[in-house]
């Protein structure tokens, strides 16, 4: 039994590190498309002699096998390179705004999953009324908006309009409400809609008509024995999302001057700091697959077959 | 209850569906009652209304399928009438109901001792752990269950068909509701493990006088198990009474096409099967 | 009492099915109708003449309000920006570009992405299994750190934004073709086919295909969708389109400072770009419907 596990969690590590190592892969190849990205952070205006420097500085003017052997060799020991405008280790300036990013997500999600979820369940319980039509349909705007216009309508209205809450900057709770409230869109109408497909499809199950006919209370049929089968697919995306949103919530970021990970990713490309780009994307793919693990191993805490 | 006290009574049940802002009737003035100890069949082909009226008893009816008019009566007290709907009360307390696929019948992410004491926490007031679970191993023993504890823990995934189809039983059964309704139950079983499900339905019948409605499309399976038996065609029992008069003298051409469409029907064919 | 039917079962299914499949194809026409209007307003009406010239500066005429303000006037019914160039003018031309983006943006990911998952799914074997890990690292990659990647090194232009585009949409195409294809290749038809001595590429061309053509329209126009919101997001930025090109999303960015003092220059393209791509994503959620048995059934 348990060297099953280990057999099936080993795999599953290989499969893992596969999928890093093609992500980093292709992040390495993207940034080399053009062959030479030294043209474009120095400008037109740039000498030889500088495109030289800047390009020894890269390690550009190695072949590519050896650059990319490099950069391999860089992610395995942990280290990003340093920062071309900031002189510093790349990997301490992510960690460094990482904890800021780290408490917006958690709040979007939060958000995201208590309104969310309870809108999905609500659907599909009822699904073809009224409701439901109302509840798809607020879900699919949600998933229509730009997040970022979102964001600026909100400081129009609450910041600039009522005065109630702080329009950027970080700092108190206050700061979080409105980046944590635009955040959460995206992914709540995700969740929703998701929480309704999944839903529904585990309300037609004969478990579900069994608990009913054994006289359970509403609320435990639809919660314990529906959506603790439907919860799968929904967990899955929420931690995904909460990864694709760790290094990219560039715009929201933005839009409120929150200073995570994505304005220091906003900044690296607008000052052509290649190797900060680069660490950022790595850093986004390496999380990215780690919590992709993370879901397989919570589906096989929560659903016994899969043991 | 004493036995042949009148137990489930259906008083001309009709019961429509509205489909596209037509009514359909699904079932007829039907007239049925199962006594205490008493277990009642209903057959008929697929469509023929039995699974609706199975259905009627727990209030399991679909969004868009109301009783029009009629009555289902359970122990002398209205439970579904003209205005009222009290099968909620009832379910899972004074009916147990027993469905088709019992692999599926189970949720798959609770072990067995879960879905025991999750029933017998809403129904038994008051109940403690001691005995919660003195009673999910007693009624898993009744089942003919020789290991209860490995049963209790495990998932339903884990254990054979047969077994968890007698732990869908034992959910039916273990609040002691005084009707057990079981829709096909044994239809996705294969011929051992029916014989014994329907050995250990009969066991339960006569032990604790209990009435069983038992619904089923196999003629066989319900002139082994039942003590009367009522045919139903397009909606509606064509047919009622005790089995061996149903099944050897049947007064209607409809139940006569259900026994010649039976492979090898003779008379007396039930006395070899058993 | 003459309505009363106790034969049932059939005639309710059908009759059920016929009457959702009308309202489907009626609903999927008036979803389709809005965007077909869009477009064409915004190619013809800045040929009409009726319009302002959107890129006509006049510094004495900035952030003027729109029509319905105080202060407002016909000359600009949405008001102007902080250069004074017309709002509403520049919301038609900065539409044909948008909309462009949006219909290209989804070939350019639909097309490689067709091709991949339909090999895959239909070559099986080594194919399938170096596409699957593929796609499983592209969808590893979010999309703004691969738009962050490409651009960092390239600069940004339309083309650029393009490849972005691609990179970006290809792997989630992929995996649907993909899974589809993978079904077809079962079926009876198919397996008659073969054994009736058809060649592969003949199979695939003219009965896999044509078959995947409905989910492809309905993923392409999800996509549609889907790019309109990475241009606008990029442009923002200030990564994607840039003055003196005009899109939605570069109207944003040029709104985004003035937002306390003139608030109609940034919320009129974004309710631009939410009603377009709701419509959108409610035609492809529709097509999908009508392309999906497995869904169709509801």
């Amino acid at each position: 039994m348990s060297r099953v596990l280990v057999r099936k969690g080993l795999r599953h590590l290989g499969a893992a590190l596969i999928t890093l190592w093609l992500a980093v892969t292709m992040a390495f190849a993207l940034g080399r498309l053009s062959g030479d990205p030294t043209s474009n952070i120095l400008g037109p205006m740039a000498t030889p002699e500088q495109r030289d420097a800047l390009q020894a500085q890269l390690g550009l003017d190695q072949s590519l096998v050896v650059q990319y052997l490099d950069y391999l060799k860089g992610i395995v020991t942990l280290d990003f390179g340093t920062s071309l405008q900031f002189y510093q280790p790349n990997l301490d300036m992510i960690l460094d705004r990482l904890p800021f990013t780290l408490q917006l997500v958690g709040a979007g999600m939060a958000i995201a999953v208590a309104i969310g979820v309870p809108l999905g369940v609500l659907a599909a319980t009822r699904e073809g009324t009224w409701w439901d039509r109302t509840a798809s349909a607020l879900a699919l705007l949600g998933q229509s908006v730009p997040v970022f216009w979102l964001g600026m309508m909100l400081i129009l209205l609450f910041a600039v309009r009522l005065g109630w809450l702080p329009a950027g900057q970080s700092g108190s709770w206050q700061h979080l409400v409105l980046p944590a409230v635009t955040m959460s869109l995206y992914p709540m109408a995700h969740v929703a809609r998701l929480t309704r497909a999944s839903m529904s499809e585990v309300l037609r199950e004969p478990y579900i008509d069994s608990a009913r006919a054994r006289g359970l209370r509403v609320r435990s049929v639809v919660w314990r024995h529906g959506f603790g089968n439907a919860s799968a697919p929904v967990l899955t995306i929420v931690v995904l999302q909460a990864g694709a949103l760790l290094s990219g919530a560039v715009a929201v970021e933005y839009v409120y001057s929150w200073p995570g990970l994505g304005q220091l990713a906003l900044q690296a490309i607008q000052f052509r700091d290649f190797p900060l780009v680069q660490a950022i994307v790595v850093f986004g793919a390496i999380t990215f697959v780690v919590l992709n693990q993370l879901v397989d191993m919570l589906h096989v805490a929560i659903d016994p077959r899969l043991r | 209850m004493a036995r042949g006290e009148a137990l489930l009574e259906l008083r001309s049940l009709t019961i429509t569906a509205s489909v596209a802002d037509r009514q359909l009737l699904l079932l007829r003035d039907v007239e049925l009652e199962v006594r205490a100890g008493e277990v009642v069949g209903v057959v008929g082909e697929s469509g023929s209304g039995k699974t609706t009226l199975a259905r009627s008893v727990v209030g399991l009816l679909e969004r868009n399928v109301q009783v029009a008019t009629g009555r289902i009566e359970l122990v002398g007290e209205v439970l579904v009438g003209p205005g009222t709907d009290l099968t909620h009360t009832a379910r899972g307390r004074s009916v147990g109901m027993v469905f088709q696929d019992a692999s599926r019948s189970l949720n798959p992410l609770m072990r067995v001792r879960r879905h025991l004491s999750e029933v017998l926490e809403r129904h038994v007031d008051g109940i403690g752990r001691d005995e919660v679970r003195a009673r999910s191993t007693e009624v898993l023993r009744r089942m003919r269950i020789d290991d209860p504890d490995r049963v209790l823990d495990s998932y339903p995934h884990q254990l054979s068909g047969g077994l968890r189809q007698r732990v869908a039983i034992a959910l039916a059964v273990v609040t002691n509701p005084a009707l057990v309704i079981a829709d096909e139950c044994t239809t996705a079983l294969d011929v051992t493990t029916q014989a014994e499900v329907v050995a250990l339905f009969r066991e339960l019948v006569d032990e604790l006088h209990i009435g069983l409605l038992f619904v089923t499309h196999d003629l066989m399976l319900a002139s082994d198990l039942c003590d009367r038996i009522a045919v139903m065609s397009q909606g509606e029992v064509v047919e009622v009474g005790p089995t061996d008069q149903v099944l050897r003298h049947p007064t209607v051409d409809y139940t006569r096409r259900l026994l010649a469409a039976v492979p090898h029907w003779t008379e007396g064919a039930s006395a070899t099967h058993a | 009492m003459t309505q009363l039917d106790a034969k049932v079962p059939t005639i309710v299914a059908t009759e059920h099915v016929a009457r959702a499949r009308r309202r489907r194809r009626t609903s999927v026409f008036w979803l389709a109708l809005p965007l077909v209007a869009i477009a064409v307003l915004v190619v013809v009406l800045p040929m009409t003449g009726l319009l302002a010239d959107p890129r006509q500066t006049d510094l004495d005429n900035t952030l003027a309000p729109p029509v319905f303000l105080d202060g407002g006037s016909w000359d600009n019914p949405l008001g102007t920006d902080k250069l004074g160039q017309d709002v509403l003018a520049q919301l038609v031309v900065g539409g044909r570009l948008t909309l462009f983006i949006g219909l290209v943006g989804a070939l350019v990911a639909i097309g490689p992405g067709t091709l991949i998952g339909v090999l895959a799914g239909y070559c099986r074997g080594w194919v399938d299994l170096v596409v699957s890990r593929l796609i499983d690292a592209q969808l590893a990659l979010p999309f703004i750190l691969i738009a962050l990647a490409v651009i960092s090194s390239q600069g940004s232009s339309l083309p650029v934004l393009f490849l972005v585009l691609a990179l970006t949409g290809w792997a989630a195409c992929a995996r649907v073709t993909r899974s589809v294809a993978m079904t077809l290749r079962e079926r009876q038809f198919v397996l008659g086919l073969r054994a009736a001595g058809a060649s592969e590429p003949r199979i695939v061309l003219r009965h896999v295909v044509p078959n995947l053509v409905g989910t492809i329209v309905a993923l392409g126009t999800l996509q549609i969708g889907t790019a309109i919101l990475v241009e606008s997001a990029l442009s923002f930025l200030g990564l994607g389109v840039v003055p003196p090109d005009i899109s939605w999303g570069a109207m944003l960015a040029s709104g985004q400072d003035v937002l306390s003092r003139a608030w109609w220059v940034a919320t009129f393209p974004g309710l631009a770009i939410t009603v377009v791509v709701l419509l959108v994503n409610l035609l492809g959620d529709a097509l999908l419907t009508h392309h999906d048995p497995r869904k169709r059934r509801r």
